[in-house]
């Protein structure tokens, strides 16, 4: 078990900081340091949202020019000292990331780029126009006060603001990685791989959106507020649309997605741009040529090159002594429900979609400790039967209660922390990361997480990642995926990955499990492992509602059995009633009659 | 009340203008699944290539229009060769396409600027005005109007009654299905592209003796797009056309209250509005 | 006995062909440009700067045979661009003089830096106030101020049929100011202000809200030439039978190409026209039509002047390196320049007679009374 070493490496980075600021004595290659670390700064705030979440942010300076007024008006308009409130300017990035978060709850893709981009120009006319305020476009002087070691190497130069520039990075990029290797951090990558399954495992996925958009708010909040001693002037240009294109596109460059690339990229549009000086006016064409050139050829960006081993994302913590994994899922279920009680029941449930009534006055039922089949021709309405038990859909009529009480309305997340859990019908993974991170990411429910426990360490912290860890482990023997916990989730085999799919569901220690369609296209060994699964599962107290077409499967796996027809309930009771019931049969032999058929 | 008049007149060539460049972005975006961010660099090397054929050529200027789209059909074209039809592919592909045109937009837009330098260039259209009442139109305001007009109806035409057309909404409705029944998508996106490119240096070229070529024009009328194309429906023509015009008289009447900062401002509010309460736009469908 | 004459008079000569070939070999007297070189005004106010190096140059150089070496550098019109630029040249290229700038934020900017490290600063073009009234004694400012314009103001306001204005003016430093400065001094006959972004193109609102509003006069505030040239345009375009005013310091001829019919009539002021008669002027403006194939105008001679003064200074102050004492030298003494005699007030502002009136006839700047 590899040990976090990420401590050590922040403490050498504070070392290496002072030492550099206090050592460098050219002015000018200072200057490109400290500029280095402003722009590596925001390229990681920019990389939070872009490379971590997934969503193409264009409009990343509203934050920077956010933090650099707030912190350049307090500093002029109210006399204060300018180092003082430099912290004081992470607030507003936030709160704008928690309102841009929230605004943007139903977009994504291309909108939520073109939303990110008008924010930034809102606020750049805001400021523009603001005259009393922000004195328009004369911009505001400021001037902050010195830092000891002013001075020290000659004129204009500044150690103390070199070293602070430095060291915010270097922290930084500590927390940025404390929380990826945790509950947050992983949260974020399901939802940037599959916002629906995310949601399946019990991740709220809003507050989680939020959060990222706040703290990146926050991070380029504070390097724009660095930014100000450099530039010494704030215009409504810090919002404009250079400055967000120059923290996305060093994210391109260095790497997106990893820690390392941003910084990469935010030194070299730090400096090229100066070296590149002598090109004169074709300076920014080569430059938006090179990026073209990475986006075409390098799309992992450079830090692509620097990569010598494949990505070790989440290597656990070291096991702490004391916790032994248990064997079954005798922790799973964090709070046992008593055999036969009455998990979930939907009545009266009505759904159409313009015009096409999915589903027509049904009811269900699932007990702890049994398998209920839903089966039916195509078209009858099975998934969306299962999309309405699990929240995914809101149905027109009827109501579902979890073990007695009413669910309308929540969110899928809530379902699933209320231990209801739903796989899909086409096969929905993490494609692009390992079969046990894949389960790792679903240990979700596993033990609620703070953000500060995961940045700290705490031994909270430690022991949950141990417990999580743990259920992993157990999650992926009982499916019989252990052996390949290393391989990436979307080079698994067919039947693997619908495994694996329930692995997932499993992880997050569901009383209830919804599985669609799980046998589609297997072959006869892994059906049978899957029904054998299954019938251990039901041992073990989950109740498992299953839809399916492998009607041999069904027949012999379940204790109760469900017909839709055209959104309606057809017949219901045990596999030998309906497997004999003349509609049933009528409905899946297309409507020949019993008398018709013997005649 | 006849000041108000005047506005909606000037709005309208204004608008036409947003609701020309709106529609080869909306077109691409409908087929291609693809926010082209070098759109407004096609609107100003349409614009470019008026004044070039004008001021070098010696061409005139009517002969001059119906050449430039044939021009940008062919940037069009290497741009898409360029920087979205080998990405989309990929896993990232759309998202890689975004930044690669973001990328091309900076290249081209700095490029003009570097080598043709910054000074702003103007060109003769049809000069002079005429008055109906109160109202004043110039001349050239009028033809933009009229001429943006018939090109949204031949467009219209193209797209219900060619095959090409019909081609090109099959794509956009469901690839997939477009390629089984044998369209070729691939090719359909490139042309696409190219008719959004025209479309958009048409308009160029026909703003250009109203407002001045400069460089970093189309950089300035972009994001007026993106604001049409959201709000009217990513892939809806009809959609582009209203809420261009629409635009274009709403700035024109605001304008009279209120300085172009706060105006452009409340208009990226309602942008904003519109993808909280409605993303899938005015016209548009609500498959995302 | 003579060949060691002749061979005394050989390294003689020699020595004296070293010394001269020594003093040629001299190193150049470097001074920083900074300007938006991309935008046209910036394009401009360089090569103004190109042609006085090169004048001084071609006319010996200054102290003792040392030429002008101009070392330039894109602003951009970016005051963190400035600050950049401004740091890279006093430090890795050892300037002490920094001259040129079109904005007024990114002089401001500027000074600050040249400021903190005693460097002599020249801003050619910046009007705003501001850039005079910080204390500091090493700066200096060529262009108006948009209060020394205020005589333009006085006359429109003597003027009874001036009764109604409206102002359309850029959103920037200057634009403001300028709205700021007819306000105070015309009061309520300001019947319309309103502004417009650097970046827009489309002006038939503003033009018609100035009808609207019944304006007699309207006067427009803007640096870009494509801008206030379109506005000039739609008024007559819109048929507008208003005065056209523009505010001093901005009219030049290719704004009047853009506004075509439209700038038939207007009146506007500045500090210089090419058609002055003084000396230098006829070099100045006779070199640059053969060098640039174009009449200078304001931007290019403040371009010129700024490069120009910096050398005469230099070489009055007896240093290309002590900042003090060019900086006492600029203020102490009169200077030719092509606009005629040009002095230093305390605070580093540039007093070179008074403003000319200008009128737009068929086509042309013409000075009027």
């Amino acid at each position: 078990m590899t040990h976090d070493r990420s401590l050590q490496y922040l403490g050498l980075a504070l070392v290496a900081s002072v030492a550099v600021a206090a050592l460098l004595s050219s002015p000018v290659y200072a200057g490109l340091l400290v500029y280095a670390a402003v722009l590596g700064l925001f390229a990681l705030s920019v990389n939070l949202v872009f490379g971590t979440l997934g969503y193409v942010t264009f409009g990343q300076a509203a934050f920077l020019g956010l933090g650099a007024y707030t912190a350049g008006l307090l500093a002029t308009r109210w006399g204060l000292n300018f180092w003082w409130v430099l912290p004081l300017s992470i607030l507003p990035g936030v709160l704008l990331g928690v309102l841009v978060g929230l605004v943007s709850v139903r977009l994504g893709g291309a909108y939520f780029a073109i939303a990110s981009l008008t924010v930034a120009e809102i606020l750049r006319l805001l400021a523009g126009n603001w005259v009393d305020l922000t004195r328009g476009p004369l911009g505001v002087v400021v001037m902050p006060p010195p830092l000891p070691g002013q001075g020290w190497h000659g004129i204009g130069q500044q150690p103390g603001y070199l070293g602070l520039a430095l060291v915010l990075c270097a922290v930084a990029v500590f927390v940025l990685h404390r929380l990826s290797r945790s509950p947050v951090g992983r949260a974020w990558a399901a939802i940037r791989q599959s916002l629906p399954l995310a949601e399946s495992l019990g991740i709220a996925t809003l507050r989680y959106r939020v959060g990222n958009l706040a703290l990146s708010g926050g991070l380029a909040a504070l390097a724009g507020a660095l930014l100000v001693p450099k530039i010494l002037v704030l215009t409504p240009d810090l919002f404009g649309p250079a400055y967000s294109a120059t923290g996305l596109l060093a994210v391109i460059l260095g790497g997106r997605g990893t820690l390392i690339g941003p910084l990469i990229g935010g030194a070299i549009f730090a400096v090229l741009p100066e070296w590149l000086r002598f090109l004169g006016d074709l300076r920014l064409a080569v430059f938006a040529l090179l990026l073209l050139l990475v986006v075409r050829l390098l799309p992992g960006g450079l830090a692509s090159l620097l990569k010598r081993r494949p990505s070790a994302q989440g290597t656990p913590l070291a096991a702490t002594p004391g916790i032994v994994a248990p064997a079954g899922l005798a922790d799973a279920p964090p709070r046992p429900a008593t055999r036969g009680a009455l998990l979930v029941e939907a009545q009266g449930i009505s759904k159409s979609f313009r015009g096409l009534q999915a589903l027509a006055n049904v009811d269900v039922r699932v007990h702890a400790g049994e398998v209920v089949g839903l089966i039916g021709p195509n078209g009858a309405g099975k998934t969306t039967c299962l999309n309405v038990l699990s929240g995914f859909t809101l149905p027109d009529s009827g109501t579902v209660s979890l073990a007695g009480t009413a669910t309308s309305g929540l969110p899928a997340h809530a379902m699933a922390q209320r231990g209801m859990v739903r796989t899909f019908q086409q096969t929905t993974l993490f494609d692009e990361i390992s079969v046990r991170e894949n389960v790792l990411i679903a240990t979700h429910l596993a033990a609620g997480e703070s953000a500060l426990a995961a940045v700290l360490h705490t031994s909270g912290f430690r022991l949950r990642e141990a417990q999580r860890a743990a259920r992993a482990e157990v999650v992926l023997g009982l499916v019989g995926l252990a052996a390949r916990a290393h391989v990436a989730a979307g080079s698994l085999s067919y039947g693997e990955q619908r495994m694996l799919a329930i692995a997932l569901a499993l992880a997050s220690g569901p009383r209830l499990l919804l599985l669609d369609e799980p046998a589609a296209g297997l072959n006869h060994t892994e059906a049978t492992a899957l029904a054998a699964l299954i019938s251990r599962l039901r041992a073990d107290g989950l109740g498992i509602l299953i839809i399916d077409h492998n009607l041999k499967m069904i027949m012999a796996l379940c204790d109760q059995v469900v017909v839709l027809h055209h959104g309606e309930k057809l017949a219901e009771g045990t596999p030998q009633a309906v497997r004999s019931n003349p509609e049933v049969i009528a409905a899946y032999m297309g409507g020949m009659t019993v008398d018709a058929a013997h005649a | 009340m006849e000041l108000a008049a005047q506005q909606i007149v000037n709005g309208l060539s204004a608008g036409m203008a947003y609701a020309l460049v709106a529609l080869g972005l909306t077109l691409i975006f409908g087929v291609l699944h693809v926010i082209n961010f070098a759109h407004g660099e096609f609107y100003m090397l349409g614009g470019l290539a008026a004044v070039v054929a004008v001021r070098i050529l010696g061409l005139p200027y009517l002969l001059v229009l119906p050449l430039v789209p044939l021009v940008l059909a062919l940037v069009g074209l290497l741009v898409e060769r360029l920087s979205v039809g080998p990405l989309l592919p990929r896993r990232d592909g759309l998202s890689d396409a975004l930044l690669a045109t973001y990328a091309v937009s900076l290249l081209l837009a700095d490029g003009v600027l570097a080598l043709r330098g910054p000074a702003p260039e103007r060109i003769d259209g049809l000069e002079g005005s005429l008055q109906l009442g109160s109202i004043i139109i110039g001349h050239q305001r009028l033809f933009v109007f009229v001429v943006g007009l018939l090109g949204i109806a031949a467009l219209d035409y193209m797209l219900r009654r060619t095959r090409f057309g019909k081609q090109m909404r099959a794509v956009a409705q469901n690839r997939f299905a477009a390629q089984v029944v044998g369209i070729d998508v691939k090719a359909m996106g490139q042309r696409t592209f190219m008719l959004g490119a025209a479309i958009a240096g048409l308009a160029g070229a026909l703003l250009v003796p109203i407002s001045q070529f400069t460089p970093l024009m189309g950089h300035n009328v972009v994001i007026k797009a993106f604001v049409v194309v959201v709000i009217g429906g990513m892939g809806s023509v009809a959609g582009a056309v209203v809420c261009g015009l629409a635009l274009g008289v709403l700035e024109a009447l605001l304008g009279l209250m209120l300085p172009e900062g706060f105006t452009t401002a409340l208009v990226y509010s309602l942008l904003l509005l519109t993808l909280l309460l409605r993303p899938q736009g005015l016209f548009g469908k609500v498959a995302r | 006995m003579k060949a060691v004459h002749y061979g005394r008079r050989a390294l003689v000569a020699a020595a004296f062909i070293a010394a001269c070939g020594g003093a040629w070999a001299q190193s150049a007297v470097k001074l920083g440009l900074i300007a938006p070189t991309k935008s046209l005004v910036g394009k401009q106010m360089v090569q103004g700067a190109q042609l006085a190096a090169e004048l001084i140059n071609a006319d010996g150089g200054i102290l003792g045979g040392r030429k002008i070496e101009l070392i330039t550098y894109d602003t951009n019109f970016q005051p963190n661009e400035g600050v950049a630029v401004t740091q890279r040249l006093l430090t890795q290229d050892g300037v002490k003089v920094i001259v040129g700038e079109i904005s007024s934020t990114v002089a401001l900017a500027t000074l600050q830096l040249a400021r903190a490290s005693n460097a002599v600063f020249i801003a050619a073009v910046p009007k705003h106030p501001d850039v005079t009234k910080s204390g500091y004694d090493k700066v200096f400012r060529l262009n108006s101020t948009t209060e020394m314009d205020g005589e333009f103001i006085t006359r429109l306001k003597a003027d009874a049929k001036v009764q109604r204005v409206a102002v359309i003016a850029e959103n920037s430093d200057f634009g403001r100011v300028t709205i700021d400065g007819l306000k105070a001094q015309l009061g309520n006959r300001v019947v319309m202000a309103d502004t417009y972004e650097m970046t827009q193109s489309e002006f038939s609102t503003l033009v018609t809200k100035a009808k609207a509003a019944g304006a007699d006069t309207i006067c427009v505030a803007g640096s870009n030439m494509e801008q206030y040239g379109n506005i000039l345009r739609l008024q007559d375009e819109l048929k507008l039978t208003a005065r056209r005013c523009v505010m001093p310091g901005i009219l030049n001829s290719r704004g009047v190409q853009i506004a075509g019919k439209g700038a038939e009539g207007a009146f506007s002021a500045d500090i210089y026209v090419p058609s002055l008669q003084t000396p230098l002027n006829k070099r100045f403006v006779d070199a640059y039509q053969a060098k640039f194939k174009e009449t200078p105008e304001k931007i290019e001679v403040l371009g010129f002047e700024s490069v120009w003064l910096a050398a005469q200074a230099m070489q009055k102050a007896g240093t290309a390196d002590d900042a003090a004492k060019i900086a006492q030298a600029l203020h102490a003494n009169s200077w030719e320049s092509p606009r005629g005699k040009v002095t230093f007030d305390a605070s580093g502002q540039a007093l070179a007679g008074g403003l000319l009136h200008l009128v737009v006839k068929d086509g042309k700047i013409v000075t009027t009374k």
